[in-house]
């Protein structure tokens, strides 16, 4: 498989402070179709890769290259475009709209991309179905657990077919039953082909769910370890 | 520090954009009021002031240099009515030349200082004259000729005076002269038909009425030989014209007085209330550590009252010192001299009228948060919202178009209070644009109405009727010679006389009119306009002083001779004290002289060209071209007034939008980054927060534009009656086309639009990952 995701010398700087740098020279390469998780301890630089890679946040210097986009050539609005289309991103809380219905927050991406009303609600309708969401999609997320809510946003993070899944602590807010539920659903993509980059602090679900590794300690890359055998697995 | 005025400081700090948007407004409203005021209260007799500021005189009297010494004249001013004097001076008719080779007869007064007891000049421009050569022209000559300091004033034909230099523009309240030259330019006797006269003013010891005035002419008269007395002139023809032109300025001036006053009130409860709702977590805490309520509407308070007092003493001068060039416009319209004016006491009663709507809505609006419990507060301020909010947002929401525009929809109604107050400041911008607009093209029809400069472009006057009866041209000549003229389109001959009318109070004036009068613009209120001998068309006022009514015939009588005539029309017209009727000459009995005649010129036919070749053709007559005749400056400065004040409340509407845009934004600051995170552009974003105002924009000129034009209606009304007791006629409200229309249904969009673009790119360019990682 060829390489979806090619960073070379990303760094990325706060405020100017060279110092204490979010990421140091980093160079990595992501395969298609691979599971990663990236891990480390608190402010090791873990979301800050996620979100260069995501094309949330611009690299102070270096190069990321997402499926052929050179993001440092893109704009804002070009950018939004490659968010769009070609990654889905999953958050630690969520970030679903609260004044929007279920349907309606997993519908939006497709319809800012220019989908049909039509289209957009089919593909949503078959997302919740397939993620078990369908009996709770007219309702608002305040009424839905942790658990549900993370469904709805990894549907939403789907519904444009994204080349390249991006969660960044997908079970951090949620109970430990909820937590492997969501994760279940993750590797269940995977296993269909779907390419996923995982932020986690959770060695075990690292561990249990990622075929590669990458440890981060102040913004530098310290381990990279590759599992020989796919280490995927679904735990319910 | 106290810990109330610690927290209101850090959160003025923090809160910078809403701190500005407070000062913003506040100065803009504060700048409204306190310029409506200054010219409120500046236009309240102007006359008055300035006239006693130059010491104007109340008489003038014009003595026949035969008939009288300089010396005789000069005593009359130890007479007992007299309190002060000054003169008397040399006035001598004298032609000059204007362009296009025509020449003008001004009377020149010989005069070696501006200054003295009475009837001190204001110089505008220059210096006064030193010595021989020079000239000194009034305000009114340079507008009309372009004649400036350095310029030469050229002598027309038969002239006593030679080639002079312009060495300064002066402003005099009394019109007698039209310039001023050094006492030994002036021939000591003069050849001119019109004699030579000694001019003196009077400030007389009583003189508020009409009989005082009359009065002490008849202690002078009687103090002279017999004949000397050529002409009189009083201030209180000028004095009524001016105070009735800028009393017809109050009623809009207080109409945008209120407008501002009332837009600050719904921007800053508005503002007050984001606040509340934007704080509502951290009253909470605030309350969890001790702040009591009243402790927390002081703190909600004092940050929103800070920069409404810097706004309000920014404003306030800003307001005196703009309304300086409208106060100066004003003197200028009245051939009045400039200074610089300031009415403190209004001013500081308008700043505490704005520091009051502030202070109140301040309050109320604080007390809410100072209301509410520190645990419901905290959780209300930290959970999310539960619902889609409204019914209609949530449809709105679902409409079938990009989802950006969906997205603004469902926004412009999130918050319906918050909403409408935005509407409300937008419907004031829209309807003070559709006023001021309107209004603009009333005054403009108006002042065609007034000058009738479509229909006659030039008038014909025969000087010599009634002083030699050889001089000039016979009516039937004077008539076969305008006919001749290649640039004649058509004309009529004009009469004049004087007639009785029961229930006038004094003499008519009747204009009686050879030929066919009807095109000669006089617009018509009600009824038609004359079209046979008998009939006859009047003003308003007449139709008023005299209790008639179209279709009524009156009773009047030219010499002793009756006539009756019927009235079979109304008609806008401003000649005179409009006391005053226009019919045919064969209404009239006998034969009518003709004094004047009306001419419209070809098109194409240059009003200079015709006037000289008529002047050059006809002795003793004389061609004014319509515009020589003076534009009332009045509309000009009302125009200004309007335009500067539609664009302040425009101004302030906008902050309206701007500021809850800026409320919206801040509270969707989450929503709008989680929106980008998920793929819309930059362009939707701006998109969707324009189109949410653009929503508002379009409701606030609905309501705007039928506001302003209700407006435009009365207003119009009220000023008619103000300025010469008038009716309107229905052409001049009908002003609102489809174009303007929709200019103003623009304008409210446009409004918030203006409002709204900069805290869009502000939201459009806010970094997702910040806002995102902050939860």
């Amino acid at each position: 498989m060829g390489r979806l995701v090619e960073l070379t010398a990303v760094s990325k700087v706060y405020d100017g402070d060279r110092e204490h740098a979010a990421l140091d020279s980093i160079s990595i390469g992501l395969e298609a179709g691979q599971a990663t998780a990236v891990m480390g301890p608190s402010g090791s630089g873990k979301s800050t890769l996620l979100n260069v890679i995501g094309g949330l946040d611009r690299p102070t210097a270096g190069s990321v290259v997402v499926d052929g986009s050179d993001l440092s050539r893109l704009n804002e609005a070009a950018l939004a475009r490659f968010r769009r289309t070609r990654v889905g991103i999953v958050f630690q809380f969520f970030n679903l709209l609260n004044n929007l219905t279920a349907l309606d927050n997993v519908m939006i991406p497709a319809q800012l991309a220019g989908a049909r009303a039509g289209d957009a609600r089919r593909r949503a309708d078959d997302l919740l179905e397939r993620l078990e969401m369908a009996g709770h999609r007219d309702q608002y997320p305040a009424r839905l657990s942790g658990g549900q809510r993370q469904r709805i946003a990894i549907a939403r993070a789907l519904i444009n077919n994204p080349t390249l899944l991006l969660a960044d602590e997908p079970t951090g807010a949620l109970d430990s039953h909820a937590g492997e539920q969501v994760m279940a659903i993750l590797a269940d993509l995977n296993r269909s082909g779907q390419t996923i980059l995982l932020v986690t602090h959770d060695e075990r679900l690292a561990r249990a769910n990622a075929s590669r590794v990458i440890r981060l300690v102040d913004g530098a890359v310290v381990t990279d370890r590759h599992e020989t055998t796919r280490a995927m697995v679904q735990v319910q | 520090m106290n810990p109330v005025l610690r927290k209101t400081l850090a959160d003025i700090r923090r809160r910078k954009v809403q701190t500005a948007v407070v000062a913003l407004v506040v100065l803009l409203s504060s700048l409204t009021a306190t310029l409506a005021l200054t010219l409120l209260v500046e236009s309240d007799a102007p006359f008055d002031r300035a006239f006693n500021r130059v010491q104007g005189a109340h008489l003038f009297v014009a003595f026949d240099t035969k008939q009288v010494t300089e010396t005789q004249v000069r005593a009359t001013s130890s007479l007992a009515a007299v309190a002060a004097a000054a003169g008397p001076w040399l006035l001598s008719p004298a032609s000059i030349a204007l362009p296009g080779g025509r020449t003008r007869v001004i009377p020149v007064a010989g005069r070696d200082r501006a200054g003295g007891a009475v009837d001190r000049l204001t110089l505008d421009s220059g210096r006064f004259v030193q010595r021989l050569g020079e000239v000194v022209l009034s305000q009114q000559l340079s507008d009309e000729t372009g004649l400036a300091v350095g310029d030469a004033l050229a002598p027309g034909t038969d002239s006593p005076l030679p080639s002079l230099r312009v060495v300064g523009i002066a402003t005099a309240i009394g019109n007698e002269a039209a310039a001023w030259v050094m006492p030994g330019q002036l021939p000591a006797v003069s050849t001119a038909p019109v004699p030579q006269q000694y001019l003196m003013g009077y400030r007389l010891r009583q003189a508020s009425t009409a009989a005082q005035i009359t009065a002490a002419i008849d202690a002078i008269t009687q103090h002279v030989p017999a004949a000397a007395i050529v002409d009189t002139s009083n201030y209180l023809d000028a004095k009524l014209n001016a105070d009735r032109t800028t009393a017809v300025m109050i009623p809009f001036l207080l109409a945008f007085s209120v407008f501002a006053l009332l837009a600050s009130a719904l921007i800053i409860a508005n503002l007050v209330g984001g606040a509340v709702i934007a704080g509502t977590r951290e009253i909470g805490i605030m309350k969890s550590v001790g702040f009591t309520p009243a402790q927390v509407v002081r703190v909600f308070a004092g940050q929103l009252l800070i920069p409404a007092v810097v706004g309000c003493l920014l404003g306030l001068p800003a307001g005196i010192l703009l309304s300086q060039p409208f106060l100066s416009d004003t003197a200028h319209a009245f051939g009045l001299p400039r200074s610089f004016d300031l009415a403190p006491d209004v001013d500081l009663l308008g700043l505490a009228a704005i520091l009051l709507v502030v202070i109140a809505t301040t309050v109320l609006a604080s007390l809410r948060a100072g209301r509410q419990s520190a645990a419901s507060a905290i959780a209300a301020g930290s959970a999310p919202s539960s619902g889609g909010g409204s019914r209609l947002a949530r449809l709105t929401r679902r409409l079938p178009m990009p989802r950006s525009l969906s997205f603004g929809l469902g926004e412009s109604l999130a918050r319906p209070v918050r909403s409408a107050m935005t509407v409300g400041a937008i419907l004031i911008g829209v309807a003070t644009v559709t006023f001021a607009l309107g209004l603009h093209d009333s005054l403009t029809m108006v002042a065609s109405a007034v000058t009738r400069d479509r229909q006659v472009q030039v008038q014909v006057y025969r000087d010599a009727v009634g002083k030699s009866p050889q001089a000039g041209l016979s009516e039937e000549q004077a008539t076969a010679l305008i006919a001749s003229q290649p640039g004649t389109a058509r004309f009529v001959a004009v009469g004049h006389a004087d007639v009785n009318v029961a229930g006038a109070g004094h003499p008519v004036a009747v204009y009686a009119y050879r030929g066919d009068a009807s095109w000669l613009g006089y617009d018509l209120i009600h009824g038609r306009w004359f079209s046979r001998s008998g009939e006859a068309v009047a003003p308003t006022a007449f139709f008023t002083r005299t209790g008639r009514h179209i279709g009524d015939s009156i009773s009047a009588s030219l010499y002793g001779q009756p006539i009756t005539i019927k009235l079979v029309g109304e008609i806008f017209d401003q000649q005179a004290d409009n006391i005053l009727l226009r019919t045919g000459i064969e209404t009239l009995p006998g034969r009518t002289t003709v004094w004047n005649y009306e001419v419209q010129l070809r098109p194409g036919s240059d009003p200079s060209t015709y006037a000289a070749a008529i002047e050059s053709a006809g002795p003793g007559l004389s061609a004014r071209i319509n515009r020589e005749n003076g534009v009332d400056t009045a509309f000009l400065l009302i125009n200004s007034v309007l335009a500067g004040l539609a664009f302040i409340l425009t101004l302030i509407a906008a902050s309206g939008v701007f500021n809850t845009v800026v409320l919206n934004t801040r509270e969707k600051t989450r929503d709008i980054a989680i929106l980008k995170a998920i793929g819309m552009t930059p362009g939707q974003v701006v998109a969707m927060v324009l189109t949410s105002m653009a929503v508002l924009g379009a409701l606030g000129a609905v309501a705007g534009i039928p506001a302003g034009v209700a407006l435009h209606h009365n207003i119009l009304i009220v000023m008619g009656q103000i300025a010469t007791s008038t009716g309107i006629p229905d052409r001049f409200f009908q002003v609102f086309g489809a174009n303007l229309l929709v200019l103003t249904a623009a304008a409210g969009i446009a409004i918030a639009m203006l409002g709204a673009m900069l805290p869009a790119q502000w939201a459009a360019r806010s970094r997702v990952t910040e806002v995102l990682q902050t939860e």
